[in-house]
């Protein structure tokens, strides 16, 4: 077996804790940190059935919130006189700001399930634009294992899914016969006695006529 | 063709074929935006396990385990042929399932293992702490050549950890050193 030679990093970072991303040859390896240990989880393209990303929407009310706190910052910033003040929240500025750049060019928030035959994962990904750039990335690699899934194939799937194939043994042209046969009910064996159902209205008194007749 | 459904994590509501493959954000039904890459796995058929095939002649190759069946492929680690039913495939390779039990367990081989401990983390860590900061530089220089993370072992973490470690030591030894001093002192 061909060792991974090369492990492409994708996205996250190893520090302490969290999750981290990288492309390896034939899996895509998310790396758990922990402490002092790392857990490895591989997805091998083969096993791959879908990537779902759904947007959170999270996103906006972070930048609301950062927008109005840089504002504040900013008019703090300007009303302060001590040099040394003034310095640490010139640094604050800089981080809401950088920070702020960060959530709006990941063009909001999501999250982001790989799903195989046999689990669903949650990833590490929590903005748009690198889900986006995940899916770039994989698509490639899955589908030069898998084959593409065109339309047609996507087409077909929904047609079945929404009506119920035609007989195989149906000669073309000739319409399926639509209203079953039902099967044959058995008669009752000779001298079966029967005995007619009664009308609704005078039943009673006809069931007590003929249990006493006189 | 069989297909698996895939489902809204939010609402657990089945998005269906006509939201694949888009390339955009669709609706789904409890109002969130959802994207639906789907592959060929999804809608082919789970392939069931194989049995292997029985032996045809005497000179053909056995199975380790099954001498009666067909080798197919050898194992990537131990070398032992293999029938259909012993290979496990993974990735482009074939391990039989003792190699690969063994190789997960003793994360013993990069390709396997699920598990490994982080050195120079814990180094940089034990050098940062002013009790064990001398274990750090001992843990940096131990495990120097130790097989650590499966992405490499950050080896500039053992020497900053070695650094922290020393100037930390020297430092606790200096105040030791001033407060016997200080009380032979008195």
């Amino acid at each position: 077996m061909e060792a991974n030679k090369t492990i492409k990093h994708f996205s996250g970072r190893r520090w302490l804790s969290g999750q981290s991303l990288h492309l390896a040859d034939d899996y895509l390896l998310a790396v758990n940190s922990g402490m002092f240990q790392e857990t490895y989880r591989r997805f091998y393209y083969r096993d791959i059935q879908a990537v779902i990303i759904r947007r959170t929407g999270d996103a906006t009310g972070m930048i609301v919130m950062m927008i109005i706190m840089l504002v504040a910052s900013l008019l703090v910033l300007f009303s302060v006189d001590n040099e040394t003040a003034s310095a640490v929240m010139v640094v604050f500025v800089v981080g809401l700001f950088l920070n702020l750049v960060r959530l709006v060019a990941g063009l909001g928030s999501c999250v982001c399930y790989i799903q195989t035959p046999v689990s669903i994962q949650r990833l590490s990904i929590t903005n748009v634009r690198t889900a986006r750039r995940l899916l770039s990335e994989l698509a490639p690699r899955i589908e030069a294992v898998q084959g593409p899934l065109s339309q047609e194939d996507l087409r077909r799937l929904l047609a079945e899914s929404l009506f119920q194939p035609a007989p195989a043994s149906a000669p073309a042209g000739e319409m399926p016969q639509a209203i079953p046969v039902p099967p044959a009910v058995n008669e009752p064996p000779a001298g079966t006695p029967t005995q007619p159902v009664p009308a609704q209205g005078d039943s009673l008194i006809d069931q007590v006529t003929m249990r006493h007749p006189n | 063709m069989s297909v698996t459904v895939i489902r809204c994590d939010r609402c657990g509501g089945l998005l269906g074929i006509g939201q694949w493959n888009t390339g955009r954000f669709v609706s789904c039904a409890c109002g969130s935006k959802v994207r639906v890459e789907a592959y060929p796995t999804l809608v082919s058929p789970l392939q069931g396990g194989k049995s292997g095939q029985d032996l045809l002649a005497e000179d053909q190759a056995s199975c380790y385990y099954h001498p009666q069946k067909q080798a197919t492929a050898p194992c990537d680690v131990c070398g032992r042929f293999l029938c259909d039913l012993c290979d496990v495939a993974l990735g482009k390779g074939h391990v039989c399932a003792q190699c690969l039990w063994t190789s997960m367990s003793q994360s013993s081989d990069e390709r396997f293992c699920v598990r490994r401990q982080t050195f120079d983390s814990a180094a940089l860590a034990m050098a940062i702490i002013p009790i064990t900061a001398p274990l750090g530089l001992y843990y940096a220089i131990r495990h120097w050549n130790s097989a650590g993370s499966v992405l490499g072992t950050r080896k500039w973490l053992f020497v900053v950890a070695g650094i922290v470690s020393v100037l930390g030591t020297l430092g606790w030894g200096y105040l030791l050193l001033k407060v016997i001093l200080e009380v032979a002192g008195r």
